[in-house]
This record gives structure tokens, sequence and C-alpha cells, in this order.
């Protein structure tokens, strides 16, 4: 069997046992195990590639901040941080059908400020704005969706660990790569609240809002009392926010500094005991665990595709296809997208651009605008199965006792997958979008 | 404390898996895990705050998160598995647990025991790297000498520790779940 | 005719010179060599940017089988090939990275015990190739002329080289290429320790456009290995083939990079940014107040039972004999 073929069963035999209940990280281990097996037809370096694999794929710096990030996001929650912000959010959109999806959204493209990574922002709202939309009446899996979908925002507006790794690769400035993102960001954020808007108007089943119009809260709350409700939020996000621009830390820091600040908070509101702490402190640790262990699997995989060569043979296919300069990023987009569903973002960013850079500089392309547009055909790959890390992500957070289904949230994702798409097609065809602000 | 309830307390293990001693020993590793993650979010916090005000970063900080992270992740990974936490689809195994329940556990077992098996496998290949590290200190390290430097072995010796005990939960559960399919079909 | 399957995996990408001519210089000239004969023939699988093997791990990538051709690099490899990031251990030498390259290349060939022991210990045979990175300087959002310049002011840099700094009242800060630009930005840090062909590619001039001239020197980050289980198998033909591609590779490597070196200085002063000279009476001030920056790395490698002291006192004596001496015998203390 060649290389490429071996890549192709072990894509097929990934999603067997995916969706037959397998572990994803035990299935992306096995399959790397026995594609390296198969292509190097020696067993000892198929374990070895195992166990370097668990030696170094997580030994990052920026895995090190996900506990911290995590922790955050159920501090917020179980402080009943979250639960404040939300029911002022629900008086003001009372009327709006997916009012509260559209909250999330906006809150995600703040928090999009303060994180450059889209676990991050995952983590945090599954824990703060799923339990509080289920508690306003929206199906589960609209509630999973809008936070899924709406994670792709941390990456998209600066910071953004992906655009700087793509400023890396292609030699782009990092400073105008976030710029270029801004518009296409905003444009996202606004095109989610449009399309819940839609989705509540013609598709309620989906987003479960008409009962909430009927079950309205009986008292209203003061404004007072609003800004009461919305201050210890207030104060976190102007707290983390500040320490990244005012340069004190990093976005990757920020998830120490916002943890610490969370967990102040909280003390300062009365609402921690010693129990409910050990408890968040516990459940960070199993979806953090939960998390990495994934990646892990997810780093072996792509290192075993690497090795098949089935990326490079793809991007060649791509670029010796005759096509012209338009066609050839149309195809790029679309392997992107493809690989989307098997590889985490930066592995597939890794594998690709250095096929598609040299020509497509050669056909003076903006490489700009291409880094928007291949950020956000990474990203779909978020949303999109049998692999993906954001859906894992709310999954891990959830909890155990959760009776969401891991296939539920790809499903309320998929609106919101398909709302990227859209907005890449604008992109590609209103380059200005990317390259205004510049 | 009504907020609680937002938390679902997931540190309780499912009812079918047994209890005793190694449950204990994986409550310990995920307790000091647990821990630690206090323990990092200390340590960059007082990297920032020392680098801002006091022109005194820490050093060594990247190297010790980055040694913090596989450390956490591997004393709690076994204790993740047991609880559930551990991400797999349900959309087979829902089928199953209508139709044909006995089919589930059996599914259940075979996924469960390649799972044992397959980290067995990466205990054993990893073990002679844990021996390398604490025989050769001198070659075995993160940092650079002059500025920071911490010994890979006690890192090694966690992970190893993770990885066996998570191999033998995985067995664990292979083991209950060929139970309940024999109890199934009685 | 017989065909050899070959993994050859990097950690950095290949917008790094050393990776790019890997692909574009290397390959192809052992390819060429091998043609002259036509009794081999290689099966390359190319693996660059960490798709393969993570940067950091290519070591134990070698030791275990997983890449059988790559970098040797003891800057990002300290534990295990720490031997090779000697230059470091020597900082304000010469800015000649070809001649770097060579004293160390000597040094280490010259040396009892020195690459015959990396080998022995690592598995992995150095084949040549090797390569310095140009000039490290000071790139920071003001001008910086004198040591009091630097007291209280924050610089990003990688271990090996912040600890250049002590003595001077600046602060060092860990980053990377990956995070210099956006840290530099917010305030993180004020400038960070670079070289200006990797600094003006990755514009770090939008936000910190004064690159100063401190001249710590180029510095050697290490060359070309294959492992042994693999090169043990290799006819002498086939080893001299990929000695002599070693060579094509520095060579079209510092080509590229001397070129690169002008134009980025060239482009640095066309795109808002302004060259400084650090002063000289300042700079000798800082060399002679700083703690010697060999004692750890010398007992390191001493640990390691690497022939220390004689490898730095060959390259210190390779340089004098091309003419450099450096301002201060960090040796002679
Ligand atoms: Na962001
Ligand atoms: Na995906």
């Amino acid at each position: 069997m060649s290389g490429v073929e071996i890549a192709f069963l072990s894509i097929g035999v990934m999603l067997l046992l995916i969706y037959s209940g397998m572990h994803v990280a035990i299935a992306l281990i096995l399959l790397s195990f026995g594609g390296v097996w198969l292509l190097r037809g020696n067993f000892d370096i198929a374990s070895n590639m195992l166990v370097l694999a668990f030696k170094d794929a997580i030994a990052d710096y920026i895995f090190g901040v996900v506990p911290l990030f995590v922790l955050m996001g159920l501090l917020v929650a179980v402080a009943g941080i979250g639960r404040d912000t939300f029911e002022v959010a629900a008086q003001v959109f009372r009327r709006v059908v997916g009012g509260l999806g559209i909250a999330t959204v906006a809150a995600n493209a703040v928090f999009a400020a303060i994180t450059g990574i889209s676990i991050a922002s995952a983590a945090v709202f599954t824990k703060v704005a799923v339990p509080e939309m289920m508690r306003h009446g929206y199906t589960p899996r609209f509630s999973v969706g809008v936070v899924a979908g709406s994670s792709v925002l941390g990456m998209l507006l600066p910071p953004s660990l992906l655009f700087i790794l793509y400023g890396v690769l292609t030699e782009q400035s990092v400073g105008s790569l976030f710029i270029a993102g801004i518009i296409p960001g905003t444009l996202l954020a606004l095109i989610y609240c449009v399309g819940i808007l839609a989705m509540g108007r013609f598709w309620p089943s989906f987003v479960g809002g008409r009962q909430i119009a009927t079950s309205e809260p009986v008292r209203e709350m003061g404004a007072a009392e609003m800004a009461g409700k919305l201050a210890p939020i207030v104060v976190l996000v102007a707290l983390v926010l500040g320490g990244i621009y005012g340069g004190f830390f990093t976005p990757t820091e920020a998830g120490a500094a916002g943890a610490l600040g969370a967990l102040l908070i909280s003390l300062v509101k009365r609402r921690l005991s010693l129990t409910s702490f050990w408890q968040v402190l516990v459940q960070t640790g199993h979806t953090t665990s939960s998390i990495c262990f994934l990646i892990v699997g997810a780093s072996l995989y792509s290192r075993m595709l690497a090795m098949s060569g089935m990326p490079g043979w793809l991007g060649s296919w791509v670029v010796e296809s005759g096509l012209g300069v338009t066609g050839i990023i149309v195809a790029l987009l679309l392997v992107v997208i493809l690989l989307g569903t098997i590889l985490d973002s930066a592995s597939i960013m890794l594998l690709t651009l250095p096929i598609a850079i040299p020509i497509l500089m050669g056909m003076q392309v903006d490489l700009i605008w291409l880094g928007v547009l291949m950020v956000i055909a990474v990203e779909i790959g978020l949303l999109t199965p049998p692999f993906g890390i954001a859906v894992f992500v709310v999954k891990a957070t959830m909890g155990p006792d959760s009776k969401v289904t891991l296939n539920e949230i790809f499903a309320g994702a998929a609106p919101f997958a398909g709302m990227m798409m859209l907005v890449l097609v604008l992109v590609f065809l209103f380059p200005w979008l990317a390259t205004a602000l510049i | 404390m009504a907020d609680e309830a937002a938390i679902p307390r997931d540190d309780a293990p499912p009812p079918h898996v047994p209890s005793g001693p190694f449950a204990r020993i994986i409550g310990a590793m995920n307790a000091v895990g647990t821990l630690w993650i206090i323990g990092l979010m200390v340590l960059i916090n007082a990297d920032i705050i020392g680098r801002s005000f006091v022109n005194r970063p820490i050093a060594g900080v990247a190297e010790l998160v980055t040694f913090s992270i596989v450390g956490i992740v591997f004393l709690q990974l076994a204790h993740t598995l047991r609880s559930g936490s551990m991400t797999r689809s349900d959309v087979l195994l829902n089928l199953l647990e209508r139709r044909a329940p006995r089919v589930r556990f059996m599914v259940l077992a075979l996924f469960h025991l390649i799972g044992g098996l397959l980290l067995a496998l990466v205990a054993w290949k990893y073990a002679p790297s844990l021996a390398a590290a604490w025989q050769h200190p001198e070659r075995n390290f993160m940092g650079n000498p002059g500025f920071f430097t911490v010994p890979q072995w006690p890192l090694y010796a966690l992970v190893l520790l993770g990885i066996i005990a998570t191999a033998i939960q995985f067995l664990l559960l292979a083991w209950s779940d060929v139970h309940a399919a024999r109890r199934l079909s009685r | 005719r017989q065909t050899i399957r070959l993994t050859v995996a990097t950690g950095h990408p290949e917008v790094f010179l050393w990776v790019k001519h890997l692909k574009e210089t290397f390959i192809p000239a052992v390819d060429a060599e091998l043609a002259k004969t036509g009794e081999v023939e290689i099966e390359w699988t190319q693996g660059y940017g960490g798709t393969i093997v993570k940067l950091g791990s290519e070591t134990e990538a070698f030791q275990s089988g997983i890449i059988d051709v790559g970098q040797m690099s003891g800057v990002f490899n300290p534990a295990t090939m720490g031997l090779l990031n000697m230059t470091y251990a020597m900082p304000f030498g010469p800015a000649d990275a070809r001649g770097v390259t060579a004293a160390v290349e000597k040094a280490l060939a010259d040396t009892e015990g020195a690459l015959a022991g990396l080998e022995e210990a690592t598995d992995v045979i150095y084949i040549g190739g090797g390569i310095a990175i140009d000039d490290y300087n000071i790139a920071s959002v003001k001008p910086l002329k004198t040591i009091a310049d630097m007291d209280g002011v924050k610089f990003g840099g990688s271990g090996p080289n912040l600890g250049w700094l002590a003595g001077t009242g600046a602060v060092g800060v860990q980053g990377s290429y990956v995070t210099f630009y956006n840290d530099i930005k917010t305030g993180v840090y004020e400038g960070n320790i670079g070289w200006v062909t990797a600094n003006v590619p990755a514009k770090l001039q939008e936000v910190a456009p004064y690159w100063n001239d401190v001249n710590f020197g180029a510095m050697y980050i290490g060359g070309l290995g294959v492992s042994k289980v693999v090169w043990d198998t290799f006819s002498d033909e086939t080893k001299a083939a990929f000695r002599t591609a070693a060579t094509a590779y520095t060579s079209a490597y510092f080509d590229e990079q001397e070129a690169n070196y002008e134009a980025a200085r060239k482009k640095l002063g066309e795109t808002g940014g302004t060259i400084v000279e650090f002063e000289r009476a300042e700079r000798s001030k800082w060399i002679a107040a700083l703690p010697n920056p060999t004692t750890a790395w010398m007992a390191a490698a001493d640990a390691r039972g690497e022939p220390a002291r004689a490898v730095l006192e060959a390259y210190r004596d390779n340089l004098a004999a091309t003419g450099f001496t450096f301002e201060r015998d960090y040796l002679a203390e």
C-alpha cells in the first residue's frame, strides 16, 4: 500500500471507530500507531513515536494555560457571575427569540480580545452560557451550538495564535494580520446574530425560543440592579483587557490572571465555599486532562499523516492541476476545509502553507488577504466532524453527567459552520473586507 | 449556595465501577494534580507581578509551566477516564443501549481492552526513558545551563505512573463491561 | 541498484534558511552525487515545521528511528547536544558567521573526544553542514547607546542569550519569534535580542524601530546529522555523497544569508527602522562586568564527560588564527 492509500484507509477506520464510541484520543493514537507501523514496516518506530508524542505533544506553554482558562470559566459560573450577566441579557433581549444566543455571540466577541486560542473561549462559555441558555428554555443543541460556533471568534479577532503562526510561516506582519481579521471577525459575529434571529423566526424548534416570550420574568430589574449584576464581569474583563493592552501580561498568560481575578471576585462576593472550590478544581483537572489527551492523539495523527505524504500529495495535486490563480486559491481552501474534518488547525497550516505559499507568492496574491481566508477555512474545521476540537472542548467541559451528546453538539454547531462558509465566500469575493483597515 | 448546582459533581465514579485501593490511589493522584493547577496559577501570576512591578521575572517559568501541564494531565488521566470525562461519541452506544444492551457492553469491553493494551504498550516503551533520565540527569533536563534547568526524571516518573494507572483503569472498565454483558445474558 | 528510504524532518518550518536549504540544496545535492554512479537511489520522506518531529525532540527522534536525517542543534537540544552551542557561551565574538562556523567545526574535529563522544552518546553522526546565525543584536523601542540606557528595560529573548544581559540592569523575559511582535507591541517587553535576518522578515521594526548594534557576534547553531544505525548501512560512496552535499548546504546557506543580511539592514532603514551603534567604550565595560558566561556551560559539558575547556580553547585559538581576538579571554580566568 502506498502512503496516500494508508492515509485514506486510516481516515475511513477513524470514522468507524469514533462513531462506534471508542474514546476519540484512543482511536487517534491507535490509528497513528497502526499507520506508522504500516508506513515504516517497523513496530519499534511506531511505538517509539507514541512515546515521543506522550512526552512532547502538550509540553508547551500554550497548553500550560489551558487549565487556567477552564478554571476562569468555571469560577465565573460557580460564583454566579455568568448567571447574573445572562439574567441582565435575558431582560434586555426578552422580546427577541434567540436573544441569549446573540448575547453569547457578543460576549464571545468581547472575550476574543483577551484570548488567542479558541479552546479557551469554548471552555469558558460552555460553563458560563450553556446552563443559562438552557435554563431560559433554549434547546441544548442550540445552546452548545452557539458556544462552539462563536468560539472561533477567539482566533479570528486579535490576538490570535493562528494569525501569529501564519505570519511566521509566510513572513507577513503579525500586526497587519491582526488588523485584517477585525472586519471579517466582526462580520462573522453579525452574521451569527442575523442567523440566530432567522433561525428563531423560521426554525424555532431548533432554537427552542418560542416559550421564552411566554415565560417572561414577572419582576423587572431596575437599572441599578442590572448594573450591580454586571459589575463583576465588567471588572474581570477590564482587568484582563487592561492587563494585556497595558503590557502587563501576554494573551497566553491572561488565563492565569483571569483565573486569579475570578477567584478573588468569587471570594469577595462570598459565593465560593471550600467544597465548591474543590469541585471546581477537580472538574478543571478532568476537562484539561480530557482536552490535552485529545491533543496528544491529534498531534500523533497529524505526524502520521505527514509521514504518509498525503497532505503533500493533495497540495501538489492542486498546484499542478493547471488551474489559474483563482482556481488554486479555491482548491487550496477546499483542501483546508477537508483536512479540517480530521486535523487540528495548526497542523493544517504547517502541512499546506509551505506547498501553497511559494506558488501563490509568484502569482502576486495578497498574502494578508490569503491569511484571513486561510484562518477562516482552518477554523471551520473546529466545528466539523469527526474531529472538531471546539466541539470536543464543549463536550469535555460539560462534564460526564451532561445528557448532551457529541453528535448533538456537532449538529448544533453545523449552522454556524455554514455561516462561516458564507463569510469565507464574502471575504473571497470582496478582498477589501480583509485589507480595508491596513 | 444555589449556584453550585451549575457545576455537576463529577468526582464520584460511575456506579458500575467497583472502588477499592486502586480507586483511592488514582483519587490521590487526581488530588495532587488538582492542587498543582493552583500552583500553576500562582506561579504565572508571581512571574507577571515580579516582571511588571519589581523588574524581577522568575527564571524558568516557561520550563516550569511546560513541566507542569504534562504532569497535571497524566496525574489526572486515570481519574478522568474513571469519571467518564474522556471524550467519545455516544451515537451508536445510545442506540445499542435501547436495542441491544448486551452488544453495547461487548463493544465497550472491546474498546476499553484496546485502550488498556495500547497504553500498556506505551508504558512498556516509555519505561526506558525514565531509567535513562534517572541515570543521566546531565543529559536529561529542561532549560539551559546557567539560566535555569530542571531534571526530567521526576516528570517522566509521573507520566509513566499516569499511563500505567490509566491502562489499569481501562482494563478494569473492560472487566466490568464483560461482567455486565454476562449478567444480561443470564 | 539499491533504493534507500529515508525520513528527513525538522522542528523549524521552511521559512528558516537552515530548513529551506535542507530541501532546496542538501537533498538535491545528495541525489545528484548518487546519480553519478547510479548504484544507490534515495526515496525521501520530508516533514518540516514540526509536522513529524517537534522542535527540541530531534535527538530522541533520531534515536528512536523516527527520523534518519535532520539537524543536530545545541541551541534547541541543550541537554543532549549542548556541546554544539559553544558559541553562546562565548558572546561578543566575531560577526562573521562563516568564520565562526569554520572555527567551531575545526574545534570539534580537532579536539579529542568531542565529536566522537557526542556521536557515541546520541547515536547521531555529525556529517558537517554547520551553520551560524548572523550577528546577534538588540531591537528596542528606544535607542541604546550606553549601559545606562538599558537599565530596567525589558527584552525578550531565549534562555541561552538572556544571560548576556547580566550586569546591565536590563531584564530578560523569555520569548521567541512567535511572541516577540505582539509582546513588544503591548509592552510586555521593550525589545528583543535577535538577528537582523529574522527581525526584519518578522517586521519587528514596526514595533521596535531601533536596531542597536551591540555585536554579540554570529552564533553557530549546529549542523546536519544522520542516525548512526542508518549511517552504518551506507556504502563509502553514499557517505561521501552526504558529506559533499553537507558542504554544498553550508555554502548555499551562507550565500543566501549574506545577501539577506545586507538586504535586511537596508530594508530596516527604508521601513522606519534606525541602526544605532552602541558606544564601544560602554560595550567594553559591559563585557568586563559580565559574569563569566563559560562557567555554567563548561560545568554542564563536563558533567556529560565532554572535553569542555579543550573545545572552547580550540574555538578561541582557531578564531585567533584568523585574526579575531576576544576582548576578554573568558578562559584565562
Ligand atoms: Na482573539
Ligand atoms: Na473538524
